[in-house]
């Protein structure tokens, strides 16, 4: 099962726009650009028609527009899956609902992965065709953490999904959602912005902020690992981050497995 | 014993605010049978096949597939399905489909291409590399039942499979289906609104209206009876008077 939905999410041509605008931004550089090693840090200044550009923003651009194509791009396949016209042709096969749920979302961290992979080689590929090495934590952020970040939108947009029957309900509301879900994580700020000093709406949205998976706390770790190397990662964010995701993945594998074709 | 039904029921509410109920003594089905359920529009057909494959769940009742309960996973290892209306990645081609589907299969043959070459003769296909969206109705189906005999199985349940076939694809896939059953002893339940199809092939026939099963008859006791699958059809099912010129 895992490989018919890394078939389905190849054959997406959605999702080659991924890929698509990493090839791009390389050849761009390559051709009206350049990249050199910034003197005062172990990082790249990276320049476009003889303007540098911080490559903090750059990368941050880039990922955005890969989360937001993946977000478009990649529950196309799950909406088709739920679908009772496509739920027959699967289930009638000897795959449990189980399987075909969980194979669903190793399939998808599998996708997320290889495309990143890819990404990062061709962002080394850049420095290194002007002999600048691409930073190994910058490498290791985004490899390990742009997959994550897509799977906490991907579980949000998945029960969405599932509630709604609906490719479009599912997006937007598991997009907004999970968006919604970085207010959290600077709770303070915003409850003293809006004159709410109450405990009560502390501890609320405390606990609204371990049901909504944070794709918001997964990006700032990766932040802090381009910022401070690998030592830079907080790890009780981390904690929260994975825990975060626990809730909305276990009630959409719940309704799933209820779910009549 | 292929196919052990006992006692099902399942109740649920169509559109309109009318409740249909679904409810089927029993139906057995053994090795090597061709066994057909005929019936109307809405006559709960689909319904009964997506509850026998755990598609939908029954409210009660007792079904064995392939010596397993229905609900494990085990019980479709050597059971294909086409459903009525199906859905394939429209994106891909045909051969790509059949590719795509067979790995979801322990019991599709090693040599896939070949298997692959050899539907398509059987069933006259040329279109392997086309796009799946870019199929006719009939193509689309003739697909759908390569998808469907890919897999070397036992038990084939088949759901008005020759929608939009025509007759000579019609005849190709019955010949198939004659050739795996002297070849393997499959068994083959089928639903379908074209009694001629199955009129000379059938061992055992259930007619369902309104969601019960309302008499079954093997094909000695219809030719015997009634001479053909068409008038032991209509003996249950016509409620008008014939016009008479």
């Amino acid at each position: 099962m895992i490989r018919f939905t890394i078939r389905t999410l190849l054959k997406n041509k959605m999702l080659w726009a991924w890929p698509g605008i990493f090839i791009l931004f390389v050849v761009a550089i390559a051709l009206w650009g350049g990249v050199s090693a910034d003197p005062s840090s172990s990082s790249y200044v990276i320049k476009l028609g003889g303007f540098p550009l911080p490559n903090g923003i750059v990368i941050n651009q880039l990922i955005s527009i890969t989360i937001l194509i993946s977000i478009i791009g990649i529950p196309t396949h799950f909406s088709e899956n739920i679908n009772p016209d496509r739920a027959s042709l699967l289930l009638s096969k000897p795959i449990s609902r189980d399987e075909l749920f969980l194979s669903d979302f190793a399939g998808v961290f599998a996708f997320c992965f290889s495309y990143t992979l890819i990404s990062v080689l061709l962002l080394t590929l850049l420095t290194s065709l002007h002999g600048v090495l691409f930073p190994l934590h910058h490498a290791i952020a985004i490899i390990v953490f742009l997959p994550l970040i897509l799977l906490s939108y991907y579980i949000t947009i998945v029960l969405f999904l599932i509630l709604t029957n609906s490719y479009v309900g599912g997006v937007l509301l598991g997009y907004f959602l999970t968006g919604f879900s970085s207010l959290f994580l600077n709770v303070d700020s915003y409850l003293q912005m809006f004159g709410l000093t109450d405990t009560w709406f502390e501890t609320l949205f405390q606990i609204l902020s371990y049901l909504i998976p944070s794709a918001e706390a997964f990006q700032q770790i990766m932040s802090q690992i381009f910022a401070n190397g690998l030592s830079g990662i907080d790890g009780s964010l981390l904690g929260f981050a994975f825990v975060s995701c626990v809730p909305f993945g276990l009630l959409a594998y719940y309704l799933f497995r209820k779910k009549q074709f | 014993m292929i196919l052990k039904a006992q006692n099902v029921n399942k109740t649920f509410n169509k559109s309109g605010g009318n409740t249909f109920r679904l409810q089927v003594d029993e139906i057995e089905i053994s090795e090597g049978s061709f066994t057909a359920i005929l019936g109307p529009n809405g006559s709960g057909k689909s319904t009964f096949l997506k509850i026998i494959l755990d598609l939908l769940f029954a409210d009660a009742g007792n079904i064995w597939l392939m010596g397993h309960n229905h609900k494990q996973k085990q019980a479709r290892a050597k059971v294909s399905y086409l459903p009525e209306n199906y859905s394939f990645p429209d994106n891909f081609t045909v051969n790509e489909m059949l590719h795509a589907f067979s790995d979801l299969k322990e019991s599709t043959p090693r040599q896939i291409d070949h298997k692959i070459s050899k539907l398509a003769n059987a069933f006259n296909v040329e279109f392997l590399d086309k796009k799946i969206k870019n199929l006719s109705k009939g193509m689309t189906q003739t697909a759908a039942l390569m998808h469907t005999f890919l897999a070397d199985d036992q038990f084939y349940i088949l759901d008005e499979p020759f929608n939009g076939l025509d007759a000579v694809q019609k005849k190709a896939i019955m010949d198939y289906i004659f050739t795996l059953q002297k070849e393997r002893n499959i068994s083959i339940l089928i639903t379908t609104h074209i009694l001629s199809d199955i009129d000379k092939t059938c061992d055992s026939l259930y007619l369902i209206k309104d969601g019960r099963i309302i008499n079954s008859a093997t094909k000695g006791e219809i030719q015997n009876q009634f001479g053909s699958v068409e008038d032991y059809y209509l003996n249950y099912f016509e409620t008008k008077d014939p016009v008479r010129s």
